[in-house]
């Protein structure tokens, strides 16, 4: 059973961050739930999925982008009802037009749970979306904990409506995707299928979004007034202490102190833990600092504490000397022991014997690069103790990617500029294929190749993206591409998912992992109504005819479109156990015909083949049945025609 | 306060992510508090994937306190009670979590990285012998307990998605995890059941090598 449904108040369970904060959203009362998936924030909306169905009066759903997910939220909240979005660091961009524009109305009973990701697990930068708040004049909120995760999305609508304004809270990926135990609430027994239009809300915003800037003078008064009520409020809380020196930290950081402190034997440190971290309130900072001859500021990201409160100390006349991005670098994330290891550089204290084996870099460096192997080509983790095979991530056996990347790499011969996207298919960058010239954010590739390609005319341009990101941020761009055609072909890897951040569905989705249709969208239609003259879809396992056909396009000048067509191989998985569907075939290679040629394993590079030892011992290419899918891709990738497909199942 | 930490580690697909989840489920019925993270993302394509799980078992009439609870998911450098690879040479990856108390559970299992032509051609990919990976180990720490889990699956069950089960009830016959068969019995399904028990069976009267934590 879900922990978002579980009605015993009271009773403690093991949560994920992500469902924390979703049953914070239900304890709430919420009428409105929609998101874009973005890992780390895609579990909060995938929890609420699973079982808004059976929450009478929810209204769930996975919106085309973060933009249209927020608007969708604030028309509902102007409909009468608490309403709540989930998005990760980068799609805040995209939502970000709207809230600052939005800002400026009035809108209460609105929470936005961020997800950050300091050490850029799964995002292509770090950026600290805190820095928008005091442009935006948001109250942000960083939890600790899962419990926290949870009380505060309560606290955060209190916020919003008392003051009128959305309320983030900021989600890093360790506590998105971290577990702990969290005491339940009540849990309503319907939710608000419909609301009460609050006109005034609506009206309000028209007029401010001309441009009065007296919206500006009220929001600043706002923000005054959260600051107050910040300081009698028990979002920020002392562990008290009775040394001459302090800690202000926030967040995961928090937690991370106490366990460095522990670490290290240091008892009496006052520790200053902020729940709220904008707006600052001068006198809770005020009084910690008082008396403490230094206070070390512990916070991920980047120092936007640190700046807040140097610059009150200032104010205050306080020269107690701060600490902050000096000991703690703001690139990647924090944990214990970097905590611990810059405590004891910083305060020259000794640190614990834990540690005595291990080069102190190598703790910083490993933890704090733990993200970079997120990236195909990404920096690499030192290894000091022992060499550990490289291993890169790569396509899942029986992608549908894996035999398009190995076509267009055969019909390019690397002769072309590729620009790629947001999604599985950025695989492409790391090797065996080295596909992608250059990526940027969602929709991006299509965006830049078109401009590219107009003044780069002697190489041809092609541009990668998947249905999702099509849907979410490439389809302005396909208009722009074709009606001004542009000479780049457009290759849309249609898996009929949201594959990469959990297999959420999109409007491409054709059939649920139960079997059963669903409606959906055609994409080659699609792109055709949106001028595109030259649309050709191609079986993707396929790879002859996906080089083909990539070779055929790159003749014709102007704007061009390849679909590729097959579903997300683990979802077909999926739904194969679940309706108890077998292949009737395996694929074996036939030793005497295999020359060892290297194209399957190392050109091919799917992991399902292996190097193992034929009857004499000697070296030789295998499938492993136990990995295999039987996609059949490889075959056609033989030139020996060693790979066959052979009749009855694989025995389990 | 008892606190024990675990490290999983392996490849994304074999099971990292599901046994982790497990292993806190088990402890929090345990009346554990319970606190775990995962690698998500990267993991589930073939890169390296890590679960942790923390547990603080407190005695009787103890309260929790901010300074000595455990607050973060993760388990920090050379600060795991166990680890357990389901696949071999992941084990060194993450060796830095280990220390002298630390237990290993190795699973021979392997999985090659795919090559390119250069490292075919340069004979660049080095994938050390089981034996050579259970030497290293013990560099750090004489605890290394060496199983067949993932054979032992396919053998008996015809798959090898029944491995971590097996792996488990191997761990526990030897005293290596400080928690009850029927607790995670309780919580797996079917012949999942069977192979907790298979491996339970199959070392069950042996040495127990149970940690100080």
């Amino acid at each position: 059973m879900s922990v978002l449904t579980i009605r015993e108040p009271g009773k403690k369970v093991l949560a994920t961050g992500a469902e924390a904060f979703a049953r914070g959203g239900l304890e709430a009362g919420i009428g409105f739930f929609a998101t874009y998936p973005g890992t780390p924030a895609s579990g909060v909306g995938d929890s609420i999925a699973e079982v808004h169905k059976e929450l009478e009066g929810l209204y769930f759903e996975y919106s085309m982008n973060e933009k249209i997910a927020t608007e969708g939220a604030i028309g509902a909240a102007w409909g009468g009802v608490r309403s709540m979005v989930a998005m990760k660091l980068a799609g805040f961009n995209v939502a970000a037009d709207t809230l600052f524009t939005v800002i400026r109305g009035e809108v209460k009973g609105l929470v936005i749970v961020h997800g950050s990701d300091p050490g850029q697990q799964s995002s292509g930068t770090e950026q600290d979306n805190r820095f928008y708040a005091p442009f935006m004049h948001f109250p942000v909120l960083q939890p600790s904990s899962v419990q926290e995760a949870k009380d505060f999305v309560l606290k955060a609508f209190e916020l919003s409506e008392r003051f009128i304004v959305p309320c983030i809270i900021d989600a890093p990926s360790a506590l998105l995707h971290g577990s702990g135990e969290v005491e339940l609430g009540v849990l309503p027994k319907t939710f608000p299928a419909t609301g009460e239009l609050r006109p005034h809300f609506v009206k309000t915003a028209h007029d401010v979004n001309l441009g009065r800037p007296g919206r500006h003078k009220v929001l600043l008064m706002r923000e005054a007034e959260i600051r107050e009520y910040v300081a009698s409020n028990d979002l920020n809380r002392v562990v008290e202490g009775d040394a001459d020196w302090g800690i202000i930290t926030c967040g995961m950081a928090f937690g991370y102190t106490m366990e460095a402190l522990n670490i290290l034997g240091i008892e009496n440190v006052p520790v200053l833990k902020l729940g709220m971290v904008h707006p600052l309130s001068p006198d809770s900072i005020g009084s910690f600092l008082k008396g403490l001859k230094r206070v070390v500021i512990v916070e991920e990201g980047e120092g936007f504490l640190e700046g807040q409160i140097k610059a009150m100390a200032y104010d205050l006349g306080l020269n107690v000397p701060l600490v902050g991005k000096e000991w703690f670098s703001p690139v990647g994330m924090l944990s214990p022991s970097r905590v611990a290891v810059e405590l004891s550089k910083g305060l020259g204290v000794p640190l614990s014997e834990q540690f005595e084996h291990l080069p102190l870099e190598f703790i910083e460096d490993t933890e704090r690069l733990a993200g970079s192997l997120a990236f195909p080509s990404g920096g690499s983790i030192p290894m000091p103790l022992f060499e550990a095979p490289r291993r890169v991530r790569t396509f899942c056996v029986g992608c549908p990617h894996r035999p398009v990347a190995y076509g267009i790499k055969k019909a390019t011969k690397g002769k072309h500029v590729i620009g790629t996207d947001i999604g599985c298919y950025a695989m492409m960058e790391g090797p065996p294929f080295h596909l992608g010239d250059f990526k940027i954010c969602m929709g991006g590739g299509i965006g830049s190749a078109q401009g590219l390609s107009r003044k780069v005319q002697d190489t041809p341009v092609i541009a990668f993206i998947g249905d999702s990101t099509l849907f979410h941020a490439g389809l302005p761009s396909v208009l722009n591409a074709a009606y001004y055609d542009a000479n780049v072909l457009l290759i849309v890897l249609d898996n009929r998912w949201t594959a990469m951040t959990g297999h959420q569905p999109t409007p491409a989705t054709q059939e649920t992992p139960h079997g059963e249709s669903v409606r959906h969208v055609d994409i080659a239609k699609l792109l055709r109504g949106l001028g595109v003259k030259w649309v050709k879809e191609v079986n993707p396992f396929k790879p002859d005819k996906v080089e083909a056909l990539v070779k055929q396009a790159l003749k014709k000048p102007g704007f061009k479109a390849i679909v590729t067509k097959g579903e997300c191989t683990l979802q077909k998985g999926r739904r194969d156990r679940i309706l108890k569907v077998e292949s009737e075939v395996t694929y074996q290679i036939e030793a005497e015909k295999c020359k060892m040629c290297d194209i399957c394993f190392a050109d091919f590079g799917c992991p399902a083949i292996v190097l193992g030892q034929g009857e004499d011992g000697s070296d030789m290419y295998q499938i492993d049945p136990g990995l295999c899918t039987q996609c059949g891709a490889c075959a056609s990738v033989c030139p020996f025609d060693a790979i066959v497909a052979r009749e009855g199942q694989r025995g389990k | 306060m008892r606190h024990f930490n675990i490290i999983v580690c392996g490849v994304g697909g074999t099971g990292v992510i599901g046994l982790g989840e497990l292993l806190r489920k088990a402890a929090i019925l345990e009346g554990n508090r319970v606190l775990g993270t995962e690698s998500r993302g990267s993991g589930q394509r073939g890169g390296p994937a890590t679960a942790s799980i923390r547990f603080t078992t407190l005695d009787e009439n103890e309260g929790y306190n901010d300074r000595t609870t455990l607050w973060a998911g993760s388990v920090g450098a050379g600060g795991a009670d166990l680890m357990i690879a389901t696949e071999a040479a992941e084990a060194l990856r993450n060796a830095h979590y280990l220390s002298e108390n630390s237990r290993v559970v190795l699973n021979t299992f392997t999985i090659k990285p795919t090559q390119t032509r250069q490292e075919i051609k340069a004979k660049s990919l080095k994938y050390p012998s089981i034996d050579k990976v259970v030497a290293m180990l013990q560099q750090l720490t004489p605890h290394v307990h060496v199983f067949n889990a993932s054979e032992m699956s396919m053998q008996h069950f015809g798959s090898y998605r029944t491995t971590n089960p097996v792996l488990v009830g191997l761990a526990l016959a030897r005293g290596l995890l400080p928690l009850k068969k029927d607790t995670v019995k309780s919580l797996l399904k079917g012949v999942a059941k069977d192979a907790l028990e298979l491996g339970f069976q199959s070392e069950v009267g042996s040495e127990s090598d149970q940690g100080s934590s």
